[in-house]
């Protein structure tokens, strides 16, 4: 993949990443219940209500657009400084990610479809955000 | 002559491949010390975050059990005032008699309510009102007293619900401070201010009134319920709150009737 083909799939993953976590974020702040398919009765609601949606008072939604902005900043610009910090960022989001499905799985006890996606999100963006820091400009 | 050149321009060339070896291998080195640094830093900045969001549980909520922590988030953004759950506004009212060692009132929450709170309190179509009755023991008191304490924070619903979830055998004594001080802390209520607010007058009021309007009501059984338009007459309905269908029937009954 060439580097112009990574950055337009880093972009495009950012994104969708910012739909789902600025959802995340609204429905936090307007103080509903995400709209939950998957995952059993009140999943979603229940991850959102956990104490683990929060990090210094802050819901990690948010942490998780700020993320995915940052990585979308990133996919934009060329620079040797702009690869690092994108794969920074989706490195640590992809760490923290883990992190939070572990609790929601064995510490909740619920999942939430949104979340998960989120995850999966990171998963393919620290690899797109690796390969592209890796590969000789 | 000639041969010379030839060797001198093959000389070069091997030179220019060794240095374009040694330069593509030291470009890979630098990518991957880069990369590494990158990782390093987002390992530290994760552990970080993870011990926070631990310390952060922890520092909230000692001991605290999943399950009672999952049951109490159940009633989570739905407003509360005392002992009163849900919209002010809302055209219906169910009462719900309940003493906290009542193991079919723990059934009712773990198995009905979930459903009552969704389809009707979350959807501001009705509120629910609290009855605490203490006739089952020494427990029920200890429990209902603190659930009402609770109330001042606007949490007796959390803790009603975490209550239930880890409900322990009638009378066997379960209820401690240690029992309570894990349901305040899935609950989210502050277990110290909870303690002290536990033998005030209001309290003790709030427990008598629910224990003279049950007797004189006949609604001594528990869990009981009773339904009506909100701010007029709440009656005492018969359907088996136990069953799901049953017991939401009755409740699209009532609210028909409430609405009209």
């Amino acid at each position: 993949m060439s580097e112009r083909a990574l950055r337009i799939a880093i972009g495009v993953l950012s994104v969708v990443g910012i739909g789902v976590a600025g959802y995340l974020t609204y429905v936090h702040y307007a103080d509903i219940e995400p709209i939950c398919t998957a995952g059993g009765e009140g999943g979603c609601a229940k991850v959102q209500a956990s104490d683990q949606s929060e990090l210094l008072g802050l819901p990690v939604a948010l942490l998780g657009l700020g993320a995915y902005i940052t990585l979308l900043i990133c996919a934009v610009l060329t620079t040797e400084w702009a690869r690092m910090l994108g794969a920074l960022t989706a490195l640590i989001g992809v760490g923290f990610s883990a992190y939070l499905t572990y609790e929601s799985v064995f510490q909740i006890e619920a999942t939430c479809q949104w979340c998960l996606t989120s995850s999966s999100l990171m998963v393919v963006l620290a690899c797109a955000c690796t390969w592209r820091l890796l590969r000789v400009p | 002559m000639s041969s010379r050149a030839e060797e001198k321009a093959a000389r070069r060339a091997e030179r220019e491949a060794a240095q374009a070896k040694q330069q593509a291998s030291a470009q890979r080195k630098k990518r991957l010390s880069i990369l590494g640094g990158v990782v390093a830093l987002a390992a530290i900045v994760v552990v970080g975050a993870i011990l926070i969001s631990q310390s952060g549980t922890e520092d909230s909520e000692p001991g605290g059990s999943a399950e009672g922590k999952a049951a109490a988030a159940l009633v989570g953004g739905i407003a509360q005032d005392g002992l009163v759950l849900g919209d002010p506004d809302a055209p219906l009212t169910i009462e719900e008699y309940v003493d906290y060692q009542c193991p079919f009132c723990g059934q009712f929450s773990r198995e009905v309510f979930p459903t009552v709170l969704e389809e009707y309190v979350r959807t501001g179509k009705a509120r629910v009102v609290l009855k605490p009755l203490t006739f089952l023991g020494e427990d029920s008191v200890t429990a209902a007293r603190f659930a009402v304490a609770a109330g001042e924070q606007n949490r007796t619903w959390q803790f009603t619900e975490a209550f239930y979830a880890q409900q322990g055998e009638e009378n066997s004594g379960y209820v401690t401070d240690d029992f309570l001080r894990t349901v305040a802390a899935d609950a989210g209520v502050d277990y110290d201010a909870a303690v002290e607010a536990q033998g005030s007058e209001a309290v003790t009021k709030a427990l008598n009134d629910a224990q003279l309007e049950a007797s004189r009501k006949g609604r001594d059984s528990t869990p009981s319920f009773a339904m009506g338009p909100t701010g007029g007459e709440i009656e005492a309905v018969d359907a088996n709150p136990l069953e799901v269908g049953e017991f939401t029937d009755q409740i699209d009954e009532q609210l028909a009737a409430a609405e009209k």
